[in-house]
């Protein structure tokens, strides 16, 4: 075979130009089809809803939040629930919440632990809060997420705007933004430190810069928009935890498996709500089997691939692995229900005759 | 001077795409200035012979049509990757099946020796062409995962990823492809 990889032949500027001009009426044209088709289902569905809303009304139960002090908590799978106003909470794995507020005006969730995107219903009349320690996150109608980590709280608002407000500083942010400031730190007497300062990542913005007053002193309420240090620190960690990914993926091609090992160790231990720490986890713990021969590392490492995994394509190897590591360090129970996982979801799986003769 | 929210804004991934989602046509031919170029590469490494411009051009459009089904705005890439892979997967299977039925028109041989010949290297050229000319026998999984994992170097985990297979399945095809090259290289 072709080793290194064969250059394709280049696609010149004029030819990307001829391939856009074609492809754009394509893209505009599916793309009015498709809110078409949203607008068709929704005016045929409208008897329907109508029906739920009458329901709805006479039954308000929103599931899990209904009256002020309930609490809702979301264990190693993500959870999904609808509040009374129609708002679409989704919160991750190791999440809780309890409803704070519930006016006909404001409605307030606090975020204890874990993240969540919230779709919140447009409605002018009322404010939607959500608390994060001593942060607040104020809506009136737009999908964003919340995230309350043990370093830092972030938020990153998908549509509309939001307003973030923290010891006394607001920050608008829109479509695209992200904000974020580090946790655990009492910040001195005398103010702020410039370090704790939360400040949108203008990752998008989908307004004209024009439309943006210069920063500067002449113009305060732009100067009032907090420094990027504190966030430039959260894209440093997440920038740092992609690098470490790409970097483990390179050592293994490369033939490198110790160094594979370090990388992916460091960025599991480091970065546990990185995207990709499902199949990291599943290869740290190949590498801690075959390289480093320690088993209860590997045990560790792939019991959370496993939990984090689910419905990947890696998922059935990683549960034949952790039954594996199981037997091999000698744990006969751990193995058998590693084994019986693995052939309640693959019972035809490729692993299901080797593992018949494991941990008997 | 660059326009700020133009094709060549400097604008990541993620941000390019919440706002194509959003319908915005900026950056819509952000994203598809950015990676045309690494769709049609793929493409062309996958089916050299089989028109990987308009297998590029169909990609990007499901991609950009179907944005709303990406989960992580960040991970376009990936993802449009995904998509010119099962295209190529379907359009590789489509293509032995109207050989198989006597419906093929032209040699391929004949496209495949012009499309390496692109690359400059006469002799790379010629020894690509013969590598396709082995895969082109072999069934279309088998195909399209050892190109990824040979040409474009991809980890078994990504492969998997990539073709929709589960990894045990990637491991079977990849092995049953080694077998037979070797097959091929005895005979």
């Amino acid at each position: 075979m072709a080793e290194p990889r064969p250059p394709a032949p280049p696609l010149d500027p004029h030819r990307i130009d001829a391939l856009w001009q074609a492809t754009a009426p394509k893209v505009s044209f599916a793309e009015r089809r498709r809110r078409l088709r949203r607008g068709l289902a929704l005016a045929a569905a409208l008897p329907l809803i109508a029906g739920l809303g009458f329901w709805a009304g006479r039954a308000p139960s929103a599931e899990g939040l209904r009256a002020v002090g309930d609490q809702v908590a979301s264990h190693s799978e993500p959870s999904r629930f609808t509040l009374r106003d129609g708002t679409v909470v989704e919160a991750g794995p190791d999440t809780a919440m309890t409803l704070s507020r519930l006016e006909e005006r404001e409605i307030g969730l606090h975020l204890a632990q874990g993240q969540a995107h919230f779709e919140v219903k447009k409605r002018p009349e009322r404010r939607f809060l959500v608390q994060v320690d001593d942060v607040t996150v104020t809506v009136v109608g737009t999908r964003f997420w919340v995230a309350r980590r043990a370093e830092e709280v972030e938020v990153q608002v998908e549509e509309g705007v939001v307003e973030v407000e923290h010891q006394g500083q607001r920050s608008t942010l829109r479509a695209g933004q992200r904000w974020a400031r580090p946790r655990h730190v009492t910040p001195p007497a005398a103010g702020p430190e410039p370090e704790l300062d939360p400040a949108p990542i203008e990752t998008a913005d989908p307004d004209p810069p024009a439309a943006e007053p210069a920063p500067g002193p002449q113009n305060p309420a732009r100067a009032d928009r907090p420094q990027p240090r504190s966030v430039g620190k959260a894209e440093r960690k997440r920038a740092e935890a992609d690098r470490l990914f790409e970097a483990a993926l390179e050592a293994r091609r490369s033939g490198d498996p110790q160094a594979a090992l370090q990388a992916f160790r460091t960025l599991v231990q480091a970065h546990p709500n990185h995207p990709r720490v499902a199949l990291s986890s599943f290869e740290l713990g190949r590498l801690e089997m075959d390289v480093a021969k320690d088993l209860d590392a590997a045990v560790i490492a792939l019991s959370r691939a496993v939990r984090a995994g689910q419905n990947t394509s890696f998922a059935e190897d990683a549960l034949a692995r952790l039954a594996q590591a199981q037997a091999g360090r000698g744990d006969r129970r751990g193995c058998q229900e590693a084994r019986k996982l693995y052939a309640e979801r693959y019972p035809a799986g490729s692993y299901a005759a080797s593992l018949a003769t494991v941990c008997p | 001077m660059q326009p700020l929210f133009g094709p060549s804004s400097k604008f990541a991934d993620g941000a390019l795409v919440l706002a194509a989602r959003e319908g915005q046509p900026w950056a819509q031919e952000a994203l598809f200035r950015r990676y045309v170029p690494v769709a049609f590469g793929q493409a062309w490494r996958l089916m050299p012979h089989e028109d990987p411009e308009d297998l590029a051009q169909e990609a990007m459009v499901r991609a950009l049509t179907h944005l709303h089904r990406l989960e992580q705005p960040q991970a376009f890439a990936a993802w449009l990757s995904t998509i010119v892979v099962r295209l190529a997967t379907t359009r590789l299977r489509r293509q032995r099946l109207l050989h198989r039925l006597g419906l093929r028109g032209p040699d391929p041989t004949a496209s495949l020796e012009r499309a390496t010949a692109a690359t400059g290297d006469p002799e790379a050229a010629a020894s690509l062409a013969e590598v396709y000319r082995q895969l082109a026998n072999f069934p279309t999984e088998e195909r399209v995962a050892l190109v990824l994992q040979r040409v474009e170097g991809l980890e078994l985990t990504e492969i998997a990823e990539r073709m929709g297979l589960s990894l045990a399945t990637v491991k079977r095809r990849l092995a049953s492809g080694d077998a037979r090259l070797k097959e091929q290289s005895r005979g």
